[in-house]
């Protein structure tokens, strides 16, 4: 079996940027107290139903995250919440509160995932949350492959892990320091990301300063064979609150490569040298395998403060496209006439030109873009709307 | 009420009702092998509780396991856990021994609490988060009220932030004899200075640089339901005990003065005010009549807009309301695509263009209504 991939969807653009570049399934939340995302955008009602209504058409799923912790006053406002959700058909919630799975396995039928914030992290725990009537479990990021092979094999459970994105520091939801110094709930959508800040660190007069709690990404692109071999259901990328070239860029390396397992073929050096050339193009922090072959250690520390490394820049996203005549582009950060840009299509290799001239939406021709504004360039076989422009940083 | 302490060879036992063990095996912040606490295991007469709150992976688990399968579990009267996995454990392997279950990390609503009562019969004892108010705890506890189970709070101790398995300290600083690391920490990005953290053999733990402290509030507590208070502080729980035994504020003071101490959220909790705030911001989008998203806003010339879900018609009222909330409404009266055709609809899926707007930025909504 080859593990679904599962995808982001901070809004609606982002949704049908993933879902154009080859999720199985998105994660999402909505505009409530429920998630933890409250920086993200998050999807009104309306939205949802129009997300799950793209994403079926194409047979992708679509999980709702109700993942905070839930106080009662949230408690009592979840079942008018969980009717609309059973109307639109969402395939999953994605719960890490032992009352709200209480509550909706008495209430509905709609499928519970255990959320990581559970931090479910062996057999035994699996179990518990089994007999509660969960249906997958999203493991703990500390568990190993072989551990989580272990857990697949004793409860016969669907798992799902992540594979690639910014991590947790902490053990989830064992992490307060934002409630404690910024006066936010990190267990309900308020993490100031303080494991991110570089602290002076002291001992006997010796100091030290260091971003000594902040992790690396966790890149799993080199295991996909050892989670498919594991029986792990569904991959899981991070990223609600990243931008689309991200989401996008990411969602395309890993379905291509899953693609190819699901052929039987293998992953050859050449493939993941050229994904990974990809995956240096978006925003990130260096990359690190975590806790998935042994247990996450020193390597896996990123000493840098916030500034991730990236090599491209995502410098539009193509808004319309008129056959045979030109393409117009959303520009996100300027770029000029004769400049190298790619364009990420949903399948198959990134497609390279030099704009030889570029011209306002009125004609007039221009040398450079302004963010903000539409450009047309002309046409490009093979390039769809939501594609993303990105060029050298 | 019931005091519980942690035991260290220097403990006095008396006014205490029950002691946690915490060896380095099972314990997160366990000093002492179990085996250095023989001796006194076989002499206390007070409770004793082992305590097992590691959260364990799957290799972890069967180390902590093998362990508690070798030892004498009789010397203990309860084991506390926080892993769900070790309470299933001890569901399944040793359904007689009573169990504690420290709910201090979320467990939020009376309904996760009273899932919890009842998981196992043989639990006995719940540890209550420390984020929950007087009002909140008050609530949940009318609501559990019907089940058995015993209740508990830390009146006095370190209030941990942050527990991850992995060794932070050591790439800087070396371990001392009993493979330890403590440091104090800092940032420039919060106010909060004196960050204890340590490492140890079960990854590493920052905490508060105050301590928690509710011994101002014990009539509350106990009127609350809470009949078991935990003294947390090992070299103040002296006090602290005199304290609760004989209520007087001389006792109190010694401990206020002696060190920084926050009442953390027992009054109030309104650390999702923010996350309101942040929420509503985006609750434009929720009306009837969404049309799409302004992607483009040229003065003088256009707004683009791309048609998310109705269409717009020549002649239509709409409204559009800008990132910051301001509203606009216009009729539409002259409507293309991007070759530049005029239109006298829009469709699903396209990018439609109508006169500019003044006031109006990209990312403003437009709705096909002149409501509300
Ligand atoms: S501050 Fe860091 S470790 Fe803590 S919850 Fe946020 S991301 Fe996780």
């Amino acid at each position: 079996m080859t593990p679904e991939l599962l995808a982001p969807a901070g809004n609606l653009e982002k949704l049908k940027v993933v879902v154009s570049y080859g999720a199985n399934a998105v994660y999402l939340g909505g505009k409530n107290q429920f998630g933890l995302r409250a920086a993200s955008e998050n999807f009104t009602e309306e939205e949802l139903l129009e997300a799950v209504h793209i994403c079926h058409q194409k047979n992708v799923k679509v999980y709702v995250v109700l993942n905070s912790f839930f106080h009662d006053k949230e408690i009592q406002k979840l079942p008018l919440y969980l009717d609309f959700l059973s109307s639109i058909e969402v395939d999953a919630v994605i719960v890490s509160d032992l009352g709200v799975v209480e509550l909706i396995r008495s209430y509905c039928s709609i499928p519970i995932h255990l959320s990581t914030q559970s931090s479910c992290l062996n057999l035994y725990s699996a179990q518990f949350w089994k007999s509660r009537g969960v249906e997958r479990i999203v493991l703990g990021r500390e568990v190993s492959l072989d551990e989580a092979k272990r857990i697949r094999e004793a409860t016969n459970l669907e798992l799902e892990m992540f594979v690639h994105g910014s991590m947790c520091m902490a053990y989830s939801g064992n992490c307060v320091i934002s409630n404690y110094t910024s006066g936010r709930d990190s267990n309900r959508g308020g993490c100031a990301h303080s494991c991110r800040f570089e602290y002076e660190l002291e001992d006997n007069g010796k100091k030290v300063t260091d971003t000594f709690m902040s992790s690396k990404d966790l890149f799993g692109l080199r295991l996909l064979k050892d989670y498919q071999k594991a029986g792990i259901s569904s991959l899981k990328i991070e990223g609600r609150m990243k931008g689309p070239l991200y989401a996008g860029t990411i969602t395309k390396v890993y379905a291509e490569a899953l693609k190819i397992l699901d052929q039987g073929k293998e992953l050859t050096q050449d493939l993941i040298n050229q994904w990974e050339d990809e995956l240096k193009k978006v925003s990130h922090r260096d990359y690190t395998e975590a806790s998935l072959l042994n247990k996450a250690s020193e390597e896996s520390i990123y000493h840098q403060r916030e500034e991730s490394s990236r090599e491209f820049d995502v410098v539009g996203l193509v808004a319309d496209v008129v056959e045979d005549e030109f393409l117009v582009i959303e520009v996100r950060k300027k770029f000029n006439k004769g400049d190298r840009i790619e364009f990420l299509p949903f399948r198959g290799p990134h497609q390279e030109t030099i704009i030889p001239n570029m011209y306002l939406m009125d004609d007039t021709e221009v040398d450079f873009t302004n963010p903000g504004g539409l450009v047309k360039i002309p046409y490009i076989p093979n390039i769809g709307i939501n594609n993303i422009v990105r060029k050298r940083a | 009420m019931k005091i519980v302490a942690n035991y260290s060879p220097s403990i006095e036992l008396k006014h205490l009702d029950e002691i946690l063990f915490c060896p380095t095996q099972t314990s997160r912040h366990g000093v002492m092998p179990f085996e250095d606490m023989l001796p006194a295991l076989n002499s206390i007469k007070a409770k004793k509780v082992l305590v097992w709150d590691i959260l364990m992976v799957q290799k972890d688990f069967d180390t902590a396991k093998a362990f508690i399968e070798k030892i004498d579990i009789q010397l203990f009267d309860a084991i506390r856990v926080q892993d769900l996995g070790a309470l299933e454990y001890l569901k399944v392997h040793f359904p007689h021994i009573p169990v504690q279950f420290n709910a201090e990390t979320g467990y939020h609503n009376a309904k996760s609490l009273a899932a919890l009562c009842e998981s196992h019969d043989k639990l006995e004892k719940i540890i209550v988060s420390l984020e929950l108010s007087k009002t909140k705890l008050s609530e949940i506890m009318q609501v559990l009220d019907k089940y058995s189970v015993r209740f508990e709070i830390m009146v006095i101790g370190p209030l941990l932030l942050f527990y991850t398995p992995r060794s932070l300290l050591s790439p800087h600083f070396n371990k001392n004899a009993d493979g330890f690391i403590t440091v104090t920490g800092k940032s420039e990005e919060t106010p909060h200075k004196g960050f204890r953290i340590i490492e140890n053999q079960h990854g590493t733990f920052m905490f508060h640089p105050k301590d928690h402290l509710l011994l101002d509030y014990l009539d509350e507590i106990e009127k609350i339901g809470i009949k078991d208070i935990r003294v947390d502080s090992n070299d103040l729980y002296k006090n602290a005990v005199d304290y609760i035994n004989n209520r007087d504020p001389k006792d109190l003071e010694k401990i206020k003065t002696s060190r920084p101490h926050i009442k953390g959220y027992f009054n109030v909790n309104k650390s999702d005010a923010l996350f309101s705030k942040l929420k509503n911001k985006h609750f434009l989008k929720k009306e009837d009549g969404f049309v799409g998203e302004v992607l483009s806003s040229q003065k003088e010339s256009y707004l683009a807009i791309k048609i998310l879900k109705d269409g717009l018609k020549i002649g239509a009222p709409i409204r559009i309301v800008t990132p910051e909330g301001k509203e606009k409404r216009v009729t539409i009266k002259k409507l293309w695509n991007s070759r530049g055709d005029k239109l006298q609809s829009s469709t699903k899926g396209s990018l439609a263009f109508i006169d500019f707007v003044k006031g109006v930025s990209k990312r403003s909504f437009v709705y096909n209504n002149q409501r509300p």
